[in-house]
């Protein structure tokens, strides 16, 4: 998806992932703070976006993910008090330095493996993965019929399964 | 969810048969081991983040519909209290209207002298009710239905 792309829908986006952080933090502040960093995510991500795919359901599971982490921070926030500066500034930080490389590390190794995947299985693989849609939905969207659909997706994941086991015993 | 339980999950997932929700319950419990099986630690990388975090909302705000919040239950409670006070309050004037009008069988001239060509009853209750001469609105009523 290209810049313009983005900013073409990039309204109509923050008024979803909104509604998605007023439910779940009930005030607004929040939610904002929720879909604007939702919105820097999604930017970030944009090369990777498919523009012709659902971008909406992405982005909805993009903002959960981020009212989640919120949240968890305003927990930790409240246990901890103001006692220790130096914990304040790791609760900012969200996870820690380790808990990042680790992370970097898994989505590069489960790159790798998405990279052996046909155009199509990848397609049906993130649709399922990323976008979070069910067999239904992709079926509906790709007009692929939902036994063909299970069976892609089922040959992509065990592709992806082998490829990172042989990746993590190296 | 017991050992084979997850495995049968993971099966069903290599499968492609899971469903969303199937998926988002097999993150949150891969999530919870130190130390996963090889196999499990891949199944867990890939539903990856997105889908842990979905779970994770979900099940927050599913949390949240069953257990209403301290100030939802306090106003619960406060307005229980408050509507059976209320009602024991109108039952309470009910009875003490009609034991006063029993104890006299002679209808006050007030009682009808309000009524004229044209007037209603919430008119004659109105009025009643401004000069202080407690009546209810059911006993008037009934006095007018009698024709007393």
């Amino acid at each position: 998806m290209t810049r313009s792309e983005f900013e073409h829908i990039a309204a109509q986006l923050r008024q979803r992932v909104l509604k998605v952080g007023l439910d779940f933090f009930s005030n607004k502040e929040d939610a904002e703070d929720a879909a604007q960093e939702t919105m820097v995510q999604l930017w970030r991500y944009l090369e990777h976006i498919d523009a012709g795919r659902n971008v909406e359901a992405l982005a909805v599971r993009v903002a959960k993910n981020c009212c989640v982490s919120m949240y968890r921070k305003q927990q930790w926030k409240t246990e901890v008090g103001d006692i220790d500066k130096q914990s304040m500034n790791k609760a900012d930080a969200g996870i820690s330095p380790q808990q990042q490389l680790e992370a970097q590390d898994t989505q590069r190794l489960l790159s790798e493996a998405m990279a052996l995947l046909k155009p199509r299985e990848r397609e049906l693989f993130e649709m399922r993965q990323i976008e979070g849609l069910s067999t239904d939905e992709v079926a509906e969207q790709t007009r692929i019929p939902k036994p063909s659909v299970i069976a892609m997706v089922s040959a992509a994941r065990k592709k992806v399964f082998t490829e990172l086991k042989r990746r993590m015993k190296q | 969810m017991t050992n084979k339980d997850i495995q049968n999950l993971i099966d069903k997932y290599l499968a492609g048969e899971t469903s969303p929700a199937e998926e988002q319950k097999l993150a949150l419990e891969l999530q919870q081991y130190q130390d996963l099986p090889e196999d499990w630690q891949a199944v867990s990388m890939m539903l990856g983040e997105l889908t842990l975090g979905e779970a994770e909302y979900d099940a927050i705000m599913a949390q949240r519909k069953e257990k209403p919040s301290a100030l939802i239950i306090a106003l619960r409670i406060v307005s229980s209290v408050a509507a059976i006070w209320l009602i024991g309050l109108f039952f309470y004037q009910q009875t003490i209207s009609s034991e006063s009008s029993l104890q006299s069988n002679e209808v006050p001239h007030y009682y009808t002298s309000q009524l004229s060509t044209g007037s209603t009853l919430k008119d004659v209750y109105t009025s009643r009710q401004t000069k202080d001469q407690l009546i209810s609105y059911t006993q008037l009523r009934k006095m007018i239905y009698e024709n007393k």
